[in-house]
């Protein structure tokens, strides 16, 4: 890969601003996928949330999850829309690899161990 | 640091790895981290505490508005949504439109404002407040930190509305702001992914 090649710095200068200009008119498709998966796992977890509050008073006769299973699912919710913040919103998809690491450690870690503390 | 984007039998073209840069002021990171660090503690202190008394947290969640607390999720959310399009717009020059998608960003993060302060007033007039029980304490403690970080990020957007209306700016300069002001913003959303489930949904 780091061959003694020549680096046609010239001839990649209007190859890449044309590769950034085509690029530029679908940068908002990414956000809008990051915006529309946000709204809907937030949607998602509510519903849970709330149609297991509505089984514990006995309102509803059954519930798609409830306790554990719940809390497994939100935090699962709530780690793929950090993902999505970090990578889409933040830009840390093209950032260096420790800074991309490192933010995204916490928005796995955190919810982990906090679900650890609520399933233990 | 060379990376091939093209092969052919009689050369290879490679450019500099240009695009692995982080968006915005390094020091705007090292604050971001700073800021996960000191929630991440008060995330853990809730659940712990949760964990100790949950007759207390359940009770004291019970009195919260799930719906309040939606409505505050999805207004970050389409927030931060405007301000990548800000960024977007920035980096192409369309300085004009950076402008109006912070200003929209902002509208949009006034409903956040308005709902949380709702909440805040439902429960004081209640008669509860910081020193109610331990979940209120922490309950306040973390809303209210997270508030003003809301609060702290609208002026830091507003500020660069203005600043980009000095036509003379030098552009990377300008670019790097405005980035450093997106990368806080979607920290305080960010933060709010994690608060919203601990405090109203599990």
């Amino acid at each position: 890969m780091t061959k003694s090649s020549p680096c046609l710095n010239k001839q990649t200068t209007n190859q890449q601003s044309t590769e950034l200009q085509s690029s530029n008119k679908y940068k908002r498709s990414p956000a809008v996928l990051a915006l529309v998966s946000l709204l809907s796992l937030t949607l998602l977890a509510v519903y849970l949330a709330e149609s297991n509050m509505a089984l514990n008073h006995g309102i509803l006769p059954s519930s798609l999850l409830s306790g554990a299973g719940l809390i497994c699912l939100v935090t699962l919710c709530t780690i793929i829309k950090g993902q999505q913040i970090v990578d889409s919103f933040m830009g840390l998809k093209s950032a260096p690899s420790l800074w991309r690491r490192l933010l995204l450690s916490y928005i796995v870690v955190i919810p982990l161990l906090i679900a650890v503390i609520y399933l233990l | 640091m060379c990376e091939i984007i093209k092969s052919t039998p009689s050369h290879t073209v490679c450019i500099q790895n240009h695009n692995k840069t982080l968006p915005g002021d390094l020091a705007m990171w090292f604050f971001i981290l700073a800021e996960l660090t000191v929630f991440a503690i008060l995330f853990i202190a809730f659940a712990v505490t949760k964990q100790l008394k949950p007759e207390l947290f359940e009770a004291g969640q019970a009195t919260l508005h799930p719906l309040a607390g939606l409505v505050n999720t999805l207004a970050l959310i389409a927030s931060s949504y405007f301000v990548v399009l800000a960024v977007n717009a920035q980096k192409t020059g369309l300085t004009k439109k950076t402008q109006v998608h912070f200003i929209i960003a902002i509208l949009v993060a006034c409903i956040y404002i308005v709902s949380k302060s709702w909440e805040y007033l439902a429960l004081f007039e209640l008669g509860i407040g910081l020193s109610t029980s331990t979940f209120y304490t922490l309950y306040f403690l973390i809303t209210a930190f997270h508030f003003m970080h809301v609060l702290l990020g609208m002026v830091i957007l507003l500020l660069v509305v203005f600043k980009l209306k000095q036509v003379d700016s030098d552009k990377h300069a300008t670019l790097n702001t405005v980035e450093s002001s997106a990368s806080y913003w979607h920290m305080v959303d960010l933060v709010w992914i994690m608060l919203f489930p601990l405090i109203y949904v599990i």
